[in-house]
């Protein structure tokens, strides 16, 4: 039997160059358009939950369709560093804890819980909405990258690794008299290429504070 | 209380240690957990002179004794298919097999029980792959009453059962080497002596398996069954007056390892209770004097229940 997964990296890769020349071009037309603040880098503390859907475990032995889609709770803390290259574009790096609960025991079996830490490499674009909830002002804006994640299967000693792929579209809210912080509201989308699964991915909603560099 | 090894050979590897932690989760409904449950449960303490094992054990009869009433009390279909000692060999374990396999159905549970002494072939066909890019080129086995059981003919007699989830409990030395992870590195080496990689030796480990992925694998790829080892890959187990060292705890985890209260116990649970209190309160006790060994298990990205609360 074949892995579907094989030469997943490189796969993620090519997407992650594909979604970076997406953003570039209009990101660089709208250069003059930015404000001063949009042009400082940004640190941002975020904390996220939602669910995850596993289907299929891939390897020999396992019957073909015994193994039903099942979900799994989610959730993470994320610290990251969104550094403007130009225009409305910004590259960021940022570090996740993340863990997963095991999925229902329904037919005597579970989807394994895990948890780890993650390397999140992103591209982002987003731009200031002309329309504002005074006193606050909207920014709007998505991110999208990969990630490179290492997990220890909850109650045991094993590590496995995976890289992934999301899409992050959010909201931010900020006071134009204190610009340094702002909230943004996040709906992280991740899909990631498990070798030992057919289909492994994610949605969720979060929180994420940003303090914006002087 | 006595020590005795559950090894026919090789010298004994010492101490070191690492405590990996897990995650407790809630989840709080109950399930209708209707399939059927069958359980071959064996136990050898009492080895022919002659025989391919030398010197006898302790408690291992009795290990499988307490197993058969742990399962039997859990609603497996188990005394049938208990045999110690003298009656414990590979022409009634084939025997047992081919009944289990004419009556379970895929979405029956089967586990596989068994204590007593295992070994290393000197040299063999490469079936040591444990958690590591590296091998060994060991085979292991446990040692029937008649004779020994490779990793791979084990998996061979397994194979035949027609349930999905499947669970191998082996308190044998270097019972490690059954267990066959393509995909997940273990941070614990198969010999405990053994100083551990660390975070970045793991991720290297890790990346390196995910790389070179293959869906197939000698020994017991955790598809075929989930194993809980008593030792690593080149490890002793030992037991004490009353029970194996895993047994005892194996016993105790069907009560009291519920960690995300459920109600039910997984293989991932009860393994987590087995090497928690090993190394509590026999490492600590036994690894200065270089008796410290860590149990093992399958990785896959399922879990089976095993026993419940």
């Amino acid at each position: 039997m074949c892995n579907s997964n094989n030469n997943m990296a490189g796969k993620t890769t090519l997407i992650v160059l594909l979604l970076i020349g997406i953003v570039l071009p209009p990101a660089a037309a709208d250069d003059a358009a930015r404000s001063a603040r949009a042009r400082r880098p940004v640190l941002g503390l975020g904390i996220q939950g939602g669910v995850a859907l596993a289907d299929e475990p891939v390897g020999s032995g396992y019957p073909s369709g015994f193994y039903t889609p099942k979900a799994q709770a989610v959730g993470a803390f994320d610290a990251l560093l969104d550094v403007p290259l130009f225009s409305s574009l910004s590259l960021g790096i940022g570090l996740q804890l993340h863990g997963a609960t095991a999925s229902s025991p329904a037919g005597g079996w579970t989807y394994r819980a895990h948890w780890g830490g993650g390397l999140r490499l992103s591209a982002g674009y987003g731009f200031e909405l002309t329309e504002s909830f005074r006193p606050l002002q909207l920014r709007l804006g998505v991110s999208a990258g990969g990630s490179f994640n290492l997990d220890l299967i909850t109650f045991t000693t094993l590590f496995f690794y995976y890289p992934g792929i999301f899409l992050e579209p959010y909201l931010e809210f900020y006071n134009p008299k204190r610009e340094k912080y702002g909230i943004a509201l996040i709906l992280p989308i991740d899909y990631y290429f498990r070798r030992d699964l057919e289909l492994y991915g994610s949605i969720g909603f979060g929180v994420v504070w940003r303090y914006t560099l002087q | 209380m006595t020590m005795i090894r559950r090894s026919s050979s090789l010298p004994s590897r010492v101490a070191g240690a690492l405590l990996a932690t897990g995650l407790a989760l809630l989840a709080s409904c109950t399930f209708d957990l209707n399939y059927d449950k069958y359980a071959i449960v064996y136990g050898i303490s009492d080895y022919p002179p002659a025989g391919p094992s030398s010197g006898d054990l302790a408690v291992a009869d009795a290990d499988a004794q307490a197993m058969r009433d742990l399962l039997a009390e859990q609603g497996f279909q188990v005394i049938p298919y208990t045999h110690t000692d003298a009656e414990a060999t590979y022409t009634q374990l084939a025997a047992d097999g081919d009944t289990i396999a004419a009556v379970a159905t895929l979405d029956d549970l089967f586990v596989f029980y068994f204590s007593g002494h295992g070994g290393q072939a000197v040299s063999g066909t490469g079936g040591g792959t444990e958690n590591t890019p590296e091998t060994d080129a060991k085979e292991e086995y446990i040692a029937l009453h008649d004779r020994d059981l490779t990793d791979d003919q084990l998996a061979d007699l397994v194979r035949t059962i027609p349930c999905a989830r499947k669970v191998i409990i082996l308190d044998a030395c270097f019972s490690g080497g059954f267990i066959s992870n393509s995909l997940e590195a273990d941070a614990i080496p198969p010999d405990y002596s053994q100083r551990p990689k660390g975070i970045f030796g793991t991720l290297g480990d890790a990346i390196y398996l995910y790389a070179n992925f293959q869906d197939y694998g000698s020994d017991i790829p955790p598809g075929e069954a989930l194993v809980i080892a008593a030792s690593g890959e080149q490890d002793y187990a030992y037991e004490t007056d009353d029970n194996g060292v895993m047994t005892g705890f194996l016993l105790e985890s069907a009560t009291k390892a519920d960690y995300n209260f459920d109600g039910y116990i997984t293989v991932s649970e009860s393994y987590f209770y087995i090497y928690r209190n090993i190394n509590k309160y026999f490492n600590r006790l036994y690894g200065p004097s270089g008796d410290a060994f860590f149990p093992h298990v399958s990785g896959g990205p399922v879990d089976y229940i095993l026993f419940t609360k």
